[in-house]
């Protein structure tokens, strides 16, 4: 943008100067105005799809290895900015099993799997741990802000099972099947 | 003065422009998926524990994964097969577990207690087998194999789960039973076996 504009003020001035030179005993003003919207950018992370594998133990339970805090895996953003104040939002919703099941869930199984999911490399650290479908995390940022490299990441860990009510419950039995969750990443210029 | 006008003019149309080219979207998001999967699994108790009996026979019977019969409730000192409707019985059970629909398969290797050592020269005039009745089920739950006699060696029976709720982290119980029938001849005197094979599997 700021070359185009620079290429406009360009054309002005030429037009502008024959002008200049047949009045001589008058002068002219030109009033220049524009404006750079807020805005904000996010470039296509490095992983679109972040795959835990086998989420179980051989006794059907979460695997202990992905209940801690250790990093389960990693995508990263190179490219984020926001040229003003603006919101950063998570939007999450919680791994849920892909199959249709002919019964009610049981109280001792699960067919969800909550997670964190928390978002470095901008000046705050946000984190989502979804329950349900589209849970929402917003904060508000008063300043422009671009992500120094490497960029955005965003890590998942500390997974737990969930009961049929939404709640957290260990030791639960994961039905069979593909689980899938979704974050959301939004930069919104306020 | 003309030619100034036109200029402001392609000055502004030109800043219009600039505007409208320059300006991004104000907001901007990307979506990522976060995928795992949970496979399908069962599993069978590494032991089995005595649960229950008939009361003919004791708990100190079973012992790691074999139940001695005595003797006694087979054949009596003569030879001749024991004919009694009592019951005659024991239970075990232990631990399992499956996360999906499944298969149970009972396998009997000699149809039965039988005789082994005569299996291929059956002795004519006696009898070389006492049949036997299973059950193999997830304990109290009518999930699975029940008072199943196998006829001949080898003869095997399933039960399919189907797409009822699984059991989970569950106890599984075996019934072993031995069927004292009239007999119109004496038994073969030896050791007499079968061999129960509990299958669970998950279908593919």
């Amino acid at each position: 943008m700021l070359h185009r504009l620079k290429s406009v003020m360009a054309a002005v001035a030429l037009l502008a100067l024959p002008g200049a030179a047949q009045a001589q005993s008058a002068s002219a003003g030109i009033d220049l105005s524009s404006t750079v919207y807020g805005a904000c950018g996010l470039g296509t992370p490095d992983a679109s799809v972040l795959d835990l594998h086998d989420l179980t133990g051989p006794d059907g339970l979460l695997d202990p290895a992905k209940l801690g805090s250790a990093v389960l895996a990693t995508a990263t953003i190179a490219d984020a900015w926001c040229n003003s104040p603006h919101s950063l939002s998570l939007q999450s919703t919680a791994m849920t099993l892909q199959r249709t099941v002919p019964y009610a869930q049981p109280a001792y199984m699960a067919r969800r799997v909550t997670f964190d999911a928390k978002l470095i490399g901008w000046p705050f650290t946000a984190t989502i741990r979804p329950h349900n479908d589209n849970d929402l995390f917003t904060i508000d940022i008063n300043s422009p802000y671009a992500a120094p490299a490497p960029g955005l990441r965003l890590q998942i860990s500390k997974l737990q099972t969930l009961n049929p009510g939404g709640a957290e419950q260990a030791g639960l039995m994961l039905e069979s099947g593909n689980y899938l969750g979704t974050v959301t990443i939004i930069l919104a210029a306020n | 003065m003309k030619k100034l006008i036109l200029a402001m003019a392609a000055a502004t149309l030109a800043a219009v422009a600039t505007q409208a080219a320059a300006q991004p979207s104000a907001q901007d998001d990307t979506t990522i998926q976060i995928v795992g999967t949970a496979e399908a699994f069962c599993t069978l108790p590494s032991s089995w524990q005595f649960a229950s009996s008939s009361s003919n026979v004791s708990a100190s019977q079973f012992n790691g994964n074999t139940w001695t019969i005595p003797a006694a409730l087979v054949a009596d000192s003569s030879g001749n097969a024991v004919s009694s409707s009592a019951d005659v019985s024991i239970r075990v059970r232990g631990q399992a577990a499956c996360n999906t629909t499944h298969i149970i398969t009972l396998t009997s290797a000699n149809g039965g207690l039988a005789h082994a050592a005569s299996a291929g020269d059956p002795p004519a005039g006696f009898t070389r087998l006492r049949r036997m009745t299973y059950d193999a089920n997830w304990r109290d739950t009518s999930w699975g194999i029940f008072n199943w006699i196998p006829s001949s060696p080898g003869a095997s029976i399933s039960y399919d789960h189907g797409a009822q709720v699984p059991p989970g982290n569950h106890e599984f119980e075996i019934k072993m039973g031995l069927l004292r029938d009239p007999a119109n001849a004496p038994m073969v005197a030896g050791t007499y076996t079968d061999q129960l094979i509990i299958t669970v599997s998950v279908p593919s």
